[in-house]
């Protein structure tokens, strides 16, 4: 495993800037905490990393297709599968339904899974969207916004489930909490400022941010051993 | 020439009024019954009673029924049909007929009977063209009768009953269900009265002379070979033609080239008269295969067209999904495909067998394959037997119910989710 970089990604739809020359480094085994506002482009960036969507320019290495999990923004759940199966779905083939049970029962009451998804909650169904992408064989997991709808407790839940199923992996997760980052400890990220001063690089997209408030890329890199909790 | 119809007329009894009782003194003057050909045309063994009043009161013919020329069939017509039918304007109907192998000497009987029974002779002419005439689809015209809402009616009521549970769900249930039953009876009799006051059995055959006429076939040697040919002609058809639609909706949603030549040609299909099919395929493909083709032109753009829907239908946001987690592409079929168009699926499925047997069964009446319901029925139409047609019509609805039975059974079984298949149950 090797980690990933983001480097120049620059994306607009139309006339609309959405990333201009962003430049991220994600360490191997690192846990980031993505902060931007709803709007930022911040689940473009995630579209490009998974490879859904094409960069108009620079690259993303460091991600094998097939080697990534992600959560989306929405659940993406079958809704005629339990939540079980929809776990198992992703999973290979001989997969020991016990263990997927008791995976989903750390996050989940246990009378919930047996039904289809479509007759649970919404804050269930968000549970297992999150169970579903941690226990994914990759190499790193993307988690868009995973804790929309859970309260308090159901968040702290959520959290110890991540961090304690990571197994070493990166871990890249979109959320407007700043508690949240903390609990996982995470480093922030902050897509506003990813985007790099270089004017040239930059130049693909229309307006940038002020290149004296945006502080360099490779500084954020920096500060986040002190955080690690695995 | 006025002589022999008078005597027939004198007889007073139409001939299949009264089958049992063979018309001993209806012979014509100078002719014996020996004369008669003993052996009987094969293609009309089923109406022997109608047969043994031809051999008896019309001159024998050896004449194979397709040999006839204009001229001899006019001048036959002439010599032997009643007084009162204008012969040159009911000279093609016979003409198309005798082609089709139907003797022109039993439609002479036929005419002869239904006068005698007190029919008009203009209203027989249209009846005896109607085959070749404007509307064929009025050759089935039980097809929406009080019949087959009653038989969606109770398919309805059995399926609906399933569902409830408890003692009060089932009491309702069945104070419906009486209810039903009691909304059928009275139709039953209404239809029964109306045949007693119209009292004429070619215009209306009631419930108990439906019935009656319904066993006398099932009574037949051959009534469930004939049941059999045309069930499996129209179920094989409507069965390759639902898997090639499947395909093709599969091939055109993956390569948007081929759907941009395919749709025209769907469309095409969807518009041309399925009378046109009929006649272009029975010069194709003749009249056996006829049906299986037809099923073709009728099933194909419905499945089509609404498989492509269906696919259409598929969560995108679901196939990222699987995408990114390189869901197998069986998986991909299975768990996000299949429940997106199984419903447009099963809607197709509804439209397309209903149509299919009424479009079939049609196409068999205006063909005749034979062994089939189409050819029995041509045959009580040529004979203005309506208990016979009313009975046929009972055996149609009955086997296309069955058949609805048994796709919708099997197409709730591809429905039904198979997240039980996945993974491994552990101890």
């Amino acid at each position: 495993m090797s980690a990933v970089v983001i480097s120049g990604l620059t994306k607009s739809y139309g006339a609309h800037c959405v990333l201009s020359s962003v430049e991220v480094r994600l360490e191997d085994g690192g846990i980031y905490c993505l902060m931007a506002p709803s709007g930022s482009g911040k689940t473009t960036l995630f579209r490009i990393m998974l490879g859904l969507e094409q960069a108009d320019e620079g690259s993303v290495e460091g991600i094998e297709p097939g080697k990534v999990s992600v959560m989306f923004q929405e659940d993406r759940l079958c809704e005629d599968l339990t939540p079980v199966e929809n776990v198992i779905l992703l999973l290979p083939k001989r997969t020991d339904r016990s263990r997927v049970r008791n995976l989903l029962g750390e996050v989940l009451p246990s009378d919930c899974l047996s039904q289809p998804v479509c007759e649970l909650s919404g804050g269930m169904r968000r549970r297992v969207s999150l169970v579903r992408a941690i226990a994914y064989p990759s190499q790193v997991v993307v988690l868009d916004e995973p804790f929309t709808g859970l309260d308090y407790a159901m968040r702290r839940a959520a959290i110890d489930f991540i961090v304690q199923h990571r197994a070493g992996r990166t871990l890249l997760v979109a959320t407007h909490g700043q508690q949240d980052a903390q609990l996982l400890g995470a480093t922030l990220l902050h897509l506003d400022e990813l985007t790099q001063r270089n004017g040239t690089n930059g130049a693909a997209c229309g307006s940038r941010i002020d290149p004296d408030t945006a502080p360099a890329a490779d500084t954020l890199t920096d500060n986040r051993e002190n955080k690690e909790v695995d | 020439m006025t002589e022999p119809l008078e005597h027939i007329l004198a007889q007073g009894e139409p001939p299949s009024a009264a089958p049992q009782s063979s018309p001993s003194g209806g012979q014509w003057p100078g002719q014996e019954a020996s004369h008669a050909p003993q052996e009987k045309p094969a293609h009309e063994a089923s109406h022997t009673q109608q047969e043994q009043l031809v051999q008896e009161t019309l001159p024998p013919n050896d004449k194979a029924p397709d040999s006839w020329s204009r001229s001899e069939l006019l001048a036959f017509m002439r010599a032997n049909a009643p007084e009162g039918v204008d012969v040159q304007a009911l000279l093609p109907a016979v003409q198309r007929a005798v082609a089709n192998g139907v003797d022109p000497r039993q439609m002479v009987a036929t005419v002869r009977g239904a006068i005698a029974a007190g029919a008009d002779p203009e209203q027989l002419l249209a009846m005896q063209t109607m085959g070749a005439g404007a509307e064929p689809s009025s050759a089935v015209p039980s097809t929406t009768s009080p019949e087959a809402s009653r038989l969606r009616t109770i398919s309805g009521g059995a399926s609906e009953g399933q569902g409830s549970s408890g003692n009060q769900d089932a009491y309702a249930s069945a104070r419906k269900r009486l209810k039903r039953a009691g909304i059928i009876a009275f139709w039953l009799v209404v239809w029964e009265v109306l045949d007693r006051l119209v009292d004429n059995r070619l215009v209306l055959a009631g419930p108990i002379r439906t019935v009656q006429a319904l066993v006398e076939q099932i009574a037949k040697p051959d009534f469930w070979v004939v049941c059999g040919a045309s069930f499996g002609r129209i179920a094989l058809g409507f069965l390759l033609s639902f898997a090639a639609g499947i395909l093709l909706a599969l091939i055109a949603h993956r390569f948007r080239t081929f759907r941009d030549f395919v749709e025209p040609i769907v469309s095409l299909l969807r518009t041309v008269p399925v009378v046109t099919f009929i006649i272009l395929l029975l010069i194709w493909m003749g009249n056996q295969w006829l049906t299986v083709f037809l099923a073709f032109f009728i099933v194909l753009p419905i499945v089509y067209t609404n498989m492509i829907a269906g696919f259409e239908s598929v969560d995108a946001h679901m196939l990222e999904m699987a995408r990114v987690h390189r869901l197998s592409r069986w998986r991909t079929f299975a768990y996000i495909y299949r429940p997106a168009f199984m419903p447009f699926l099963v809607s197709a499925c509804k439209l397309s067998l209903g149509m299919s047997w009424k479009s079939g069964i049609m196409a068999e009446v205006l063909a005749t394959p034979k062994p089939s319901i189409g050819k029995e029925m041509a045959n009580a139409r040529q004979f203005l037997d309506t208990p016979d047609l009313f009975a046929w019509t009972v055996v149609v609805m009955v086997l296309s119910w069955l058949f609805e039975k048994a796709v919708s059974y099997l197409l709730r079984r591809a429905a039904r989710p198979a997240g039980s298949l996945l993974g491994k149950r552990g101890a």
